[in-house]
This record gives C-alpha cells, sequence and structure tokens, in this order.
C-alpha cells in the first residue's frame, strides 16, 4: 500500500519536465548566421530575433532583430564568442539562411560545413548563399522594410526566386554536403549582392524611407570544384544550370518580334538526363520539356495563325537549348561538372567510372558530348487572343 | 480460456523484437556493410533468418505444457542445464543493455542534450517495471496496442517520405560484388531474426495452438521485414548513400526532411516515438524472460520476492547500460565486431544444440 502512494509521488518530480528546460526568453533565437575570414580566423556573426523586443513590435520603426558578431579558429569558438555578449542562449534550430563571404568561399568551405552538420539542433535544410564582394554581416544587418528579420525576408526570396527568376537556386544545407561527398559531383550555391550602400540600411530609420538606399539583390550561381568557389556564372548560364537540375519552375523567354518584343514564360519544366557509354566515351541526352505562354507581346503578330504559333515554340525551344548550352559550356570552360554528370555516370557504370575517376573532371567531363532536346508547348497567349499593337494597326 | 495469449499478440512482439534491433543497432551495420545495396543484404539476410525462425518455432513444440528453462533442465540436467539457462539469460541482459544504451543515446543526441543519461534511463525503467510486474498477458496486450500506433506512425512516415524520395540514389547495384549484402544479411539475421528467440519463453501451452499458426509467423516474420525493406529503401533514397552513412541515426535524419503539403513538417519528433515504443517493449520482453528464468532457477514463490527481483533487474539493467559503453564509438564498434559472433553463439548455436539434444533423447527413448 505504502508503495503505491509513495510511487506515483516519487514519480512526480520525474515528469515535471523540468529537467534542462530552457524558456523562450532565455534563449536568443538566430534565423540567419554570416561568416566571413578576417586575419586567419573566422568571423561569425548571428541575426537575432529579439524574442524580448518582438512581444512588443507595435514600436512602430523598432527593429526586430540583432546582429552580434564573434571570432574564432572554428565556429564553436565564434558562437562563444557571441554568448559573452549575449545575456542569452544562442539557439540556431531556426536559422533560415546562412551567408558566407565570396572570400572565404574562394578558400574553402570544408572547416566550416562540420558543425553545421554535426549540431544537432540544426535542421539542416536551411539555405547556403554566397554574397559577392561585401561582407556577410553586411547583409544580415540590412533592414528590409517587408520582413521582420532580414533572414527570413532573404530565404523567402531565395524559395521564391526559384518560383520566379530561376537565377538563383534552393540549396538547402543538406543537399550542399551531398553534393560534396557525392562521387562525380560538385556543388553550385546561389550568390547574393548588395546593391547601394549598405551602411545607410543599417539603421531601423532604413524602415521609413519608400526608397531603400540599399537592398539585397539574388544574383547568379556560384560554381565549386568541391569545397572551392572557383566561379560565378551570368545569368543565362544560371538559368540553364536550374534548368538541367529541375530547379527552374518559371522561365521568362525574351524574343524579338516584328516591331517590338515578345516575352514568353516558360513553365512546367521536366528535365531527364540519360548517360550512355559509346566507344569507351561516356554521351549525355539531356531531355526537356516544358509548356510556355506568352505574357507580353509588344509587336504586330498574328497568333491565330497556327504557323506562327509553331515558329514562336520554336524559337523558345531553341531560346532553352542556347540557355542549357551555355550551362554546360561554363562548366566545360572551368572544368567542373556541377551538373553532376560524373555521378549520374557512376551509378550507371560504376566500373567505368571508378577507372576514369580521376581525369574526370580535366579531361572526360570537358570532352563529353551532350545531345539536348527540348519540347516546349506554347499553350495560350493570356488573356487575350491577338496583341495590342496588332489591333491598334488593324484600326 | 481468458489466460491465453493470441497469436496476433505474440506477432506484435515479433515485431517489436525486429524492428527495434534494426532501428537501435541494424541499420548502421548494413549501410556500412552493404553501402547502398543494403536493402540486398536486407533480402539475403530474411532468406537466412528463415532458419533460425523455423529452429525456434520447433523449440516450442519439445513440450508443449513447460517453458524453455524446464525442458533445457529437463533435456541437459540440473547443473548443465542451469550453466545452459543462465549462459542465455546474461546474452540476453547484456542485448538489452545495449539497446537500452542505444535509446538513451539517441535521446541525449538528438533531444536532451544535456540532461544526465541516468535520469532518462530511470524514467523508461519506471514503466518497465509497472509492465513487468503484470506478468506476460499485460505485456502482450500492451504490444498489440503499441504495434498498431507504431505501424500507422511507421506507415505515416513512409508516405511522407515518398515524394522526396529518388530512385536514382538506390543506383549504382552490386558494385563491389555481392560479398557485402551477404555480410550485411547475415548481420541482419544476427541482429534482428535472432533476438527472437525470446519468444521461446512463451509456453506452447499458453497461446492457442493451430495447424496454420507456423505458416502465419513465416508470413508476419516475412511482412515485417517487408517494413524493414521499405524503411532503409527510403532511408537511402532520401538522404542518399553519402549522407546515410554520416549521419548516427540515419532514419531520424530522413524524418526531418518530410514536408507534406506545404504545413506538415518538423514531424520527427512525432514519428520518432514509433522506436521508442519499439525499444521499450523489446527491452521489456527482453527483462521478462531474464526475470522468468532467474524466478525459475532461484525458485521463487513469493510476489515480494518476484517483485525485488523485477526492481533490481530493471534497475541493473540501468546501470549496465549507462556504463556499459564509454562513447558512441565503442559501442558501434562492439555492435558491427562482436555482438554477431555473441548473437550466432548463443542465439543460433545453443538451440541448435537443445533441439539436436531433444531428437536425440526422443529417438532413445523410441
Amino acid at each position: 500500500m505504502k508503495i503505491k502512494i509513495l510511487l506515483p509521488l516519487i514519480m512526480l518530480f520525474f515528469v515535471t519536465g523540468c529537467y534542462n528546460y530552457n524558456e523562450l526568453n532565455t534563449l536568443a533565437i538566430s534565423t540567419g548566421m554570416g561568416i566571413d575570414y578576417e586575419d586567419d580566423e573566422y568571423v561569425v556573426s548571428i541575426l537575432i530575433a529579439n524574442s524580448k523586443k518582438a512581444q512588443v513590435s507595435s514600436k512602430e520603426g523598432e527593429a526586430q532583430s540583432v546582429v552580434y558578431e564573434g571570432r574564432g579558429k572554428t565556429i564553436s569558438e565564434c558562437l562563444k564568442e557571441i554568448e559573452k555578449i549575449t545575456p542569452k542562449q544562442v539557439y540556431i534550430g531556426h536559422l533560415s539562411v546562412i551567408v558566407i563571404s565570396e572570400e572565404l568561399a574562394r578558400k574553402g568551405l570544408i572547416d566550416i560545413v562540420d558543425f553545421l552538420i554535426r549540431e544537432p539542433e540544426s535542421i539542416k535544410r536551411f539555405y547556403l548563399v554566397v554574397v559577392q564582394k561585401a561582407k556577410a554581416k553586411d547583409v544580415l544587418e540590412i533592414v528590409t522594410p517587408l520582413e521582420s528579420f532580414p533572414a527570413q525576408g532573404l530565404s523567402i526570396n531565395i524559395g521564391f526566386s526559384k518560383e520566379t527568376q530561376t537565377v538563383a537556386s534552393t540549396v538547402p544545407y543538406s543537399d550542399f554536403v551531398e553534393e560534396l561527398l557525392r562521387k562525380g559531383d560538385n556543388p553550385a550555391l546561389p550568390t547574393i549582392k548588395i546593391i547601394g550602400d549598405s551602411e545607410k540600411e543599417k539603421t531601423s530609420d532604413a524602415l521609413s524611407k519608400t526608397t531603400p538606399e540599399a537592398y539585397i539583390e539574388l544574383s547568379n550561381l556560384g560554381l565549386f570544384k568541391a569545397d572551392k568557389l572557383i566561379h560565378i556564372t551570368s545569368e543565362e548560364e544560371s538559368r540553364g544550370l536550374n534548368i538541367i537540375a529541375n530547379q527552374a519552375d518559371e522561365v521568362l523567354i525574351p524574343l524579338p518580334c516584328s516591331g517590338g518584343r515578345l516575352s514568353t514564360k516558360v513553365n512546367r519544366v521536366k528535365t531527364s538526363v540519360k548517360t550512355k557509354i559509346k566507344n569507351n566515351k561516356p554521351e549525355v541526352d539531356i531531355n526537356i520539356k516544358a509548356t510556355a505562354t506568352v505574357q507580353e507581346a509588344n509587336c504586330k503578330i498574328d497568333f491565330e495563325d497556327n504557323k506562327v504559333i509553331l515558329d514562336i515554340e520554336n524559337r523558345i525551344n531553341d531560346a532553352v537549348k542556347e540557355l542549357v548550352e551555355k550551362a554546360i559550356a561554363v562548366n566545360k570552360q572551368f572544368n567542373v561538372d556541377t551538373i553532376g554528370i560524373g555521378n549520374l555516370v557512376y551509378k550507371h557504370y560504376p566500373k567505368y567510372f571508378n577507372e576514369i575517376e580521376d581525369k574526370w573532371d580535366e579531361e572526360i567531363f570537358p570532352n563529353i558530348d551532350f545531345n539536348i532536346t527540348t519540347k516546349v508547348n506554347l499553350r495560350t497567349k493570356g488573356s487575350i487572343e491577338s496583341t495590342m499593337k496588332g489591333s491598334q494597326y488593324e484600326k | 480460456m481468458k489466460n491465453k495469449i493470441q497469436l496476433i499478440e505474440l506477432i506484435a512482439m515479433l515485431y517489436f523484437i525486429m524492428r527495434s534491433a534494426y532501428i537501435g543497432i541494424g541499420i548502421n551495420s548494413y549501410l556500412y556493410y552493404a553501402r547502398v545495396d543494403a536493402y540486398i543484404g536486407i533480402m539475403i539476410g530474411t532468406l537466412i533468418g528463415l532458419l533460425p525462425l523455423l529452429l525456434f518455432i520447433k523449440m516450442t513444440e519439445i513440450d508443449v505444457n513447460k517453458d524453455l528453462n524446464e525442458n533445457i533442465i529437463n533435456l541437459f540436467g540440473k547443473k548443465i542445464g542451469i550453466i545452459i539457462v543462465y549462459i542465455l539469460v546474461i546474452a540476453i541482459l547484456l542485448y538489452a543493455s545495449v539497446l537500452f544504451y542505444d535509446i538513451i543515446n539517441f535521446i541525449t543526441s538528438e533531444y536532451l542534450f544535456d540532461t544526465p543519461p541516468l535520469a532518462i534511463a530511470l524514467i523508461a525503467a519506471i514503466p518497465i517495471i509497472y509492465i513487468l510486474s503484470k506478468g506476460i498477458k499485460t505485456i502482450c496486450r500492451v504490444s498489440i496496442i503499441v504495434a498498431i500506433l507504431s505501424i500507422i506512425l511507421f506507415l505515416f512516415s513512409i508516405i511522407g517520405l515518398t515524394p522526396i524520395f529518388r530512385g536514382d540514389n538506390l543506383l549504382p547495384f552490386l558494385e563491389n560484388g555481392i560479398a557485402g549484402p551477404i555480410k550485411a544479411g547475415f548481420s541482419h539475421t544476427a541482429y534482428v531474426v535472432l533476438p527472437s528467440f525470446v519468444l521461446t519463453i512463451v509456453p506452447r501451452k499458453l497461446y492457442f495452438n493451430k495447424k496454420s499458426d507456423k505458416k502465419k509467423i513465416i508470413i508476419s516474420y516475412l511482412l515485417i521485414n517487408l517494413l524493414i525493406l521499405g524503411s532503409i529503401i527510403s532511408v537511402i533514397g532520401v538522404l542518399g548513400i553519402d549522407l546515410a552513412l554520416l549521419y548516427q541515426y540515419p532514419s531520424y535524419q530522413a524524418l526531418r526532411r518530410i514536408k507534406a503539403g506545404g504545413f506538415i513538417q518538423r514531424t520527427e519528433s512525432i514519428l520518432a516515438i514509433q522506436w521508442v515504443l519499439c525499444l521499450f517493449m523489446m527491452i521489456s520482453f527482453c527483462l521478462y524472460y531474464v526475470y522468468k528464468s532467474m524466478r525459475f532457477t532461484l525458485n521463487i514463490k513469493s510476489l515480494k520476492a518476484s517483485r525485488i527481483l523485477i526492481v533490481s533487474l530493471v534497475l541493473g539493467t540501468v546501470f549496465i547500460a549507462k556504463n556499459i559503453f564509454h562513447n558512441s564509438t565503442q559501442s558501434l564498434l562492439f555492435i558491427t565486431e562482436k555482438l554477431p559472433f555473441i548473437m550466432y553463439g548463443i542465439f543460433f548455436l545453443i538451440p541448435l544444440i537443445i533441439y539436436i539434444k531433444f531428437k536425440l533423447t526422443k529417438k532413445a527413448s523410441t
């Protein structure tokens, strides 16, 4: 009888859930991290969603976040430095983006990848971006008028870019690590640029302006050889790479048109990449299927003529093919296979790949023949049948 | 009739035994030995495992009215019989401790980083003490409820992972030949099939005997292996072999990627409950085996002494689990390099010897 009374009482102490608990207001919730490399050490900047202030966020113009900086030889050392400054414990479970400076990316990321994949709190699905010719810290400090937290704004922008721009690509951190480890593959990461004077945009006063003094712009993809950034591609090359990688939800293809310009939107892009070995040499077939719509037609063109539609389709096909060819060319030029052709060859012809693995990037990949076929179907022309210019001329 | 166990309850226990071993210790070994061909290893292991499974079924037929320990002593005499019983008890206690260590390690490495392992182990120990004190009928009833929960959560996980599954991650096929998958297959039998020996502690008279029982057990065994196969295929297909090899708990990391309908995400903790449930049930049953054997050999009859034995056993396991390995590397080395030999040596050879002895005795008496 005694034990029946005592046991529940003892259990009460065990099941309160109070051991090792953390209240929300004791955590410094980090939504963004910037990593720079200066004087042989890492400089980690942490963007903290200021939880206490966020509770009284009705205060007009008040910044919702704060950036702290720590230096050290490893990321952990830097974070410990930051914890000396902030009265709260840094929590990285809600990281949405990590910004790496171009200088560090060119030096190599191998020394920083371990911490972020090892740390159990980190979800490993945040985005990794490289900032061109600027400090990573500056990116975190730019106050954005449309989002409470700058990092959140950047992460949403990257995700949205896949659907609308197809210049940047959505590479979650664990995918980057996977590409880094995978045989016959190299990673490619999106880059960003700071446009304008970032110093003026660091204060909360910036929020009161209708035109920002500085803003962050998504830029093109950076090609990596193993963990080192070697080249930043052009916009067209980035689009081509995203089309091959099935990362393109929407691609704008502008075409010259009689007396004006025709904008078409290519969407539902489905790319299949297949490899085969012919005469002891790999061959690659890239097959792209997509649908297209006319988005803007500032020229006199007869949309009711099927030949015209077929002609536009052909021109879109050529344009898509050209984007893909440019993407392949830039990979070949820098002897780097970010498309993952090597990995495909390895998966289907492992014995062959293991024999030539050492010379894949330098000798084999640059000499591969790519057969690109595109099949874009121009389905709709938007809400109107003809063009405004055409109708005006008819008058 | 009321005290009898349904076959389905026994099958639910088989599910826990096999799933818990796969989650706790199996998956990393399969990936280590067979890499991307780990699923072929499981297929091979399923076939190899049929042999010990049939042996265990045959063992329950030695004397249907007696439990395993009584049969061992009847066959080998008291001295040798007790030695065999205690070898089995020690091996099962070791196996339960390894699983207990694994569950504590999983919780401390993924959730409660700063909580002392002892606190976690003690919390897990309380329901085990309770369930053991209630006897086999309660264990089996709990197993049915928990099995339904666990299977539902498992199916949710598989459905959630399907959209992010990449079939080409399962290639190349047999890059390094069949040796790796065969090793993985033998590991699968060692970790997943051989522990089902603990079920032989339940005397045949306690559950309904039908002619179709054997067939049902074999079909269930194949279905459970199919679930395990689905699990490893989804882990490799979602993470890719390189990341799967990198993580300490690859299945958990795969669950972290579930994102359904744009709003269902970060469900890993809910889905990971199925592992905790599996491990909890498995440890409970292992300790039930140890408790039954010790109670029989020490001739404990009073309720008070039985309860003291249960509490001591569970706390002893907690103590062993906490101190068995210095770190996770040591545990991984033990699991991959030593445990398979222990499993084959004790849970295959000893039952085989018992069965051969039974056949010889039977032949001599006729």
